[in-house]
């Protein structure tokens, strides 16, 4: 038996206290990987595969595979001769969903940087009270906030009835059921997101570098270009892509505001699995949409990683 | 009133902040005049209002009352922005997502000055503050110094009028605190720049000051040049806050020109000067000496037998400080008195108990106002 006295290797010991941790991380952090891969990777998988089978007819998938979906996207399959005709109707539905994603976002941006920017001057005990008040919609279905927004805007609500009133305009403003509806359904339904991270950006900003520039002989807007926006940048791109991500395939808004008029992404998708019954080429959208944002978003962290690792620690 | 253009003049400047448990006056009717070309210190205990009068001065704070004119002219309607005005901030204020070069080429953009020539000043100013082989670097990659000097390079890279600056070494260490001082002197005679510079820091004040002001709650106390403000003190405030010194409770026997014949509590004479606000003094008068500690000279009793000047007392405590020797020694006086002497003389070290007599000039010792 080894004497009591002589300690055991550092090493090892160390080596030990890692592992333990890492067991305990492990633990802490099960919940949370339970969750996501029940509930996120096992349905994105299954969504993945689906893109590659053939459509049943009443709806579900035959398991033969079939590259068709994908095809489908871009191209329209002549009934007759079966030769294909490339055809931009889809690209097209993506393409305004885009637009209408980025209209959004900016129009989040444009709104939400002076909430944000009032909020986080305001003296401490204020603050909290209109963080709280952002977030008060949330407190409400987003189907009736819609909803409601949609007896505001439509041609006999009280928008117009308003404006009609006050003599601004001769016939009713045509918003409901056209793109510009949906724009404000998208707005007020993600403005909140592109708030909350503005305000924590901008509350952990050194306002006294507002008076050393103006020092330096800057005027407001100078200020707010050159050091005010680039130090709150990690909040300005964290809500525009909380913003603009559930934008591009918003499914609510384009539905009850467009009047399906105008298909986006989401209304597409939710089509090929309740009407057309095209379980593949719902699946191939909804991978296509996910792989263009994920590349997206992987060269904007290659960029910023780059660019921020020089700059701070 | 006065011919003599001063680069910044204020005039009767109040300065109240309204807060929610009731108003702060931070400057009480403050009227100052710093000469062009001057290394001008404000100096005052903390919480005194300097760093409010410097952010009048550069824009940031609108007065309650009183004008503030720049080699002559109003300036209280102008924005920071348009001042000629630059400050040197207590944190520095780099902007941390711009490199050292940016920083400091950040007002001359603003002035929209031809790029050549901005890149030919960042490189005079880098290497004015011997920073040259940091021009890439980030603020947060620099140590406390290597930002202090930027700040500085930022803020005189413009060439303002008159320089700010707002305890602008207090974040560094003793040595490169005392190195600085030196430098900040040599850069104001090359730049020929006004400083304005707010230290609470008499050592520091009295090294670099042409002229000092001395404040103390919300208004200025006394200003002059060092000498004047260490040697002629016009109140127990200033006395007390710059240096050592001595206060001794009197009564005024006899005034002859600017000296007076004063008896102390334990009824020994001696001579003071009354300049200043105290010229006003009359015989009968109770008034406050003040003596600087190394202006008293001290012997022992029995060289100067029944000697008609010196105050007889007893040592109570020796002190060795390297240079020179401090004693406590007691007199028939409330308050013991200090004394400093050099021991590089070969003056006789005194022992504690042993009875001595004090004397010091009528010039060294100084009626008090108040
Ligand atoms: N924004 C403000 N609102 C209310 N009171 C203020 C404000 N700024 C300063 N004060 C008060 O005004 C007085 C002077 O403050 P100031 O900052 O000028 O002092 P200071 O001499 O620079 O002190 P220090 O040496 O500590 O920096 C203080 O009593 C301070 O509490
Ligand atoms: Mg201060």
């Amino acid at each position: 038996m080894p004497s009591p006295a002589t300690p055991p290797p550092r090493a090892a010991s160390e080596h030990a206290r890692a592992r333990r941790r890492l067991k305990a991380r492990a633990l802490l952090l099960s919940p949370a990987l339970l969750v996501i891969c029940g509930l996120l990777v096992l349905p994105l998988c299954i969504i993945v595969v689906y893109s590659f089978l053939t459509p049943g007819t009443y709806g579900g998938v035959v398991w033969r595979f079939s590259t068709e979906s994908y095809v489908q996207f871009l191209f329209e399959r002549d009934l007759f001769d079966d030769t294909l005709a490339f055809s931009p109707a889809y690209l097209q539905i993506y393409w305004r969903s885009f637009i209408q994603a980025l209209v959004a976002t900016t129009a989040c941006f444009l709104i939400g940087f002076p909430t944000a920017y009032y909020i986080a001057t305001l003296p401490e005990r204020k603050k909290y009270m209109w963080v709280l008040l952002i977030t008060v919609p949330y407190w409400i279905n987003l189907l009736i906030r819609t909803i409601a927004m949609l007896f505001l805007i439509r041609n006999e609500g009280p928008l117009n009835h308003a404006l009609l009133f006050a003599g601004l305009v001769d016939a009713p403003l045509k918003i409901a059921y056209t793109n510009i509806g949906v724009g404000i359904g998208l707005i007020y339904t993600y403005l909140p997101f592109m708030v909350l991270p503005l305000y924590a950006a901008i509350e952990r900003f050194d306002f006294r570098l507002v008076e050393a520039a103006s020092d330096l002989y800057a005027r407001r807007w100078t200020i707010l270009r050159r050091v005010i926006l680039p130090l709150a940048m990690p909040g300005v791109v964290a809500g525009s892509l909380l913003v603009f991500i559930p934008s591009l395939g918003a499914f609510i808004a384009p539905d009850l505001l467009g009047g399906g008029k105008n298909l986006m992404i989401g209304n597409l998708i939710a089509l090929q699995f309740q009407g057309s019954r095209n379980w593949p080429f719902g699946s191939a959208a909804a991978v296509i949409l996910m792989t263009i944002v994920l590349c997206a978003l992987l060269v904007y962290v290659r960029q910023q990683s780059k660019a921020r690792l020089r700059q701070l620690r | 009133m006065t011919s003599e253009l001063f680069a910044v003049n204020g005039i009767s400047i109040t300065k109240v902040y309204a807060g929610g448990t009731g108003d702060v006056v931070a400057l009480d009717d403050v009227s100052i005049s710093i000469k062009d070309n001057e290394f001008f210190v404000l100096l005052g205990p903390s919480g005194c209002g300097k760093t409010t009068l410097l952010r009048c001065i550069a824009g940031f704070e609108a007065l309650t009352a009183g004008r503030i004119l720049l080699f002559g002219e109003g300036i209280d309607h102008l924005p920071p922005h348009r001042r000629p005005v630059n400050t040197v901030f207590q944190h520095y204020a780099l902007f941390p997502h711009m490199t050292v070069s940016d920083n400091i080429a950040f007002s001359l953009r603003m002035l929209r000055r031809d790029e050549r020539e901005i890149a030919q000043t960042v490189e005079r100013m880098l290497a004015l503050v011997h920073m040259a082989e940091f021009a890439g670097r980030y603020p947060a990659q620099l140590s406390g110094g290597q930002q202090q000097r930027v700040a500085l390079a930022r803020a005189l890279a413009s060439h303002p009028k008159v320089l700010l600056l707002d305890e602008p070494l207090s974040a560094l260490d003793l040595k490169l605190r005392q190195a600085m001082r030196l430098e900040l002197k040599q850069l104001q005679e090359e730049t020929g720049i006004t400083f304005v510079l707010v230290t609470h820091d008499q050592d520091e004040a009295l090294s670099m000051g042409d002229r000092i002001a001395v404040m103390s709650k919300g208004a200025i106390q006394q200003t002059g040049t060092p000498r004047e403000i260490y040697d002629t003190p016009v109140n127990r405030f200033v006395a007390d806050f710059i240096g050592e010194t001595n206060f001794l409770d009197a009564t005024i026997r006899s005034v002859n020109a600017n000296t007076a014949d004063c008896v102390l509590e334990g009824g020994a004479r001696t001579g003071a000067t009354l300049a200043g606000p105290a010229a006003r003094m009359r015989p009968g008068d109770r008034v406050l000496l003040s003596v600087r500690p190394e202006k008293i000279a001290v012997r022992p009793r029995q060289q100067q037998p029944g000697a008609g000047h010196g105050i007889d007392g007893s040592i109570t405590r020796s002190v060795y400080i390297g240079t020179d020797t401090l004693y406590q020694i007691a007199l028939d006086t409330r308050t013991p008195l200090i004394a400093r002497l050099q021991n590089s003389r070969q003056a006789t070290d005194f022992a504690v108990g042993e009875a001595v007599s004090v004397s010091f000039d009528a010039a060294a010792c100084r009626v008090l106002a108040d």
